[in-house]
């Protein structure tokens, strides 16, 4: 799916110049306006890629927050929505960083650690508990490659590794998730 | 019923999310928070800015290096009392040092008066040493006079 295709994300809206003049300018009922717009599609990429409703309430604050102190740097080069996506993807990558720790990134090893356990699709109840299976690496490479149209020259660029790292832990990542709907029908997990 | 995963389907329901209804609250408390700790980290910096400059203008005077015409002063002030006055005490250089002493002295108390600050102060200490300087050399060589 390419996120040009989708404006489901929600991140797609025009904003309206007064708006934008006035949020650079400081005005909270703008920044009202803004998060009225994109609170939800930041949240639904945020929860994506991170897996935790908590984590991801804690992110868009982040971002809301990032976005008040840096619009005044805005110029409109790129839609606005863009641009606030660009900072919501940016600070899932950080967050997952941090997660991880200093630690090498072993999102490969938790994959094939986890091959052996298909059986267990039968607890699956909803689509959440899909991508919460996936180690918070291949869930942020899935979400971003099949729901927001990333590539993989792009998800090399974001997560700092190569385009066949991206593409290994992409088809891990798939490979897992029909492992775990094979085992139940696709209607009965979603 | 297939069951090859089937993104669109997933990624609608996953669209389906909504953030909890308050967080909007949470993110403007936390934004008016930081405004108002960056506020006081400002006015905390402009506090300090002024007093450093308060505080050079203080020590600069009694900085190593920089003369301390005040104290130069009095010291020459003292230093002229102990010579006696001689035959060329009332020529024009004197004269005129007196009259510029006198004149000095009047700035002087003035700016003491309206609480001046030590750029101030600081000239017009040099020029009363200056003029000092002049009038014990006249002196000095008054009292040599009279001795021969």
């Amino acid at each position: 799916m390419n996120a040009a295709q989708d404006p489901g994300s929600g991140f797609a809206q025009d904003v309206e110049a007064m708006t934008l003049a006035r949020a650079q300018r400081g005005d909270m009922q703008a920044f009202a306006t803004l998060y009225e717009r994109f609170g939800r599609p930041c949240f639904s990429l945020a929860l994506r890629m991170l897996g935790q409703r908590q984590h991801a309430e804690d992110l868009v604050q982040e971002v809301f927050l990032k976005m008040m102190d840096t619009i005044r740097s805005y110029r409109g080069d790129a839609p606005f929505g863009a641009w606030l996506k660009r900072l919501t993807v940016n600070a899932c990558i950080d967050h997952l960083r941090r997660q991880r720790g200093g630690s090498e990134d072993n999102a490969e090893a938790q994959l094939a650690h986890m091959a052996g356990d298909s059986g267990e699709a039968a607890h699956m109840v909803d689509a959440w508990s899909l991508l919460e299976r996936l180690p918070p690496r291949a869930r942020a490479v899935l979400v971003l490659h099949e729901f927001e149209g990333y590539t993989h020259s792009e998800l090399a660029a974001l997560f700092g590794q190569s385009e066949s790292y991206s593409k290994s832990i992409l088809a891990r990542a798939l490979g897992r998730l029909n492992a775990l709907v094979t085992a139940r029908p696709l209607q009965q997990v979603l | 019923m297939s069951s090859e995963l089937n993104f669109n389907d997933l990624a609608q329901r996953l669209c389906a999310a909504e953030p909890p209804a308050d967080l909007w609250l949470r993110i403007e408390r936390a934004h008016v928070g930081r405004r108002r700790r960056r506020l006081r980290l400002r006015l905390a910096g402009t506090a300090m800015a002024v007093l450093s400059v308060v505080a050079a203008f203080v020590f600069v005077p009694h900085a190593p290096g920089a003369t301390d015409w005040q104290a130069r002063s009095q010291a020459l002030e003292i230093e002229l009392r102990a010579i006696p006055v001689g035959a060329l005490a009332d020529d024009s250089v004197t004269r005129e040092a007196r009259s510029g002493l006198e004149r000095i002295d009047g700035a002087l108390q003035a700016a003491y008066d309206r609480g001046a600050r030590s750029n101030e102060l600081v000239p017009l200490w040099k020029q009363r040493s200056e003029l000092l300087s002049t009038l014990l050399a006249v002196r000095q060589q008054s009292a040599a006079v009279t001795r021969i």
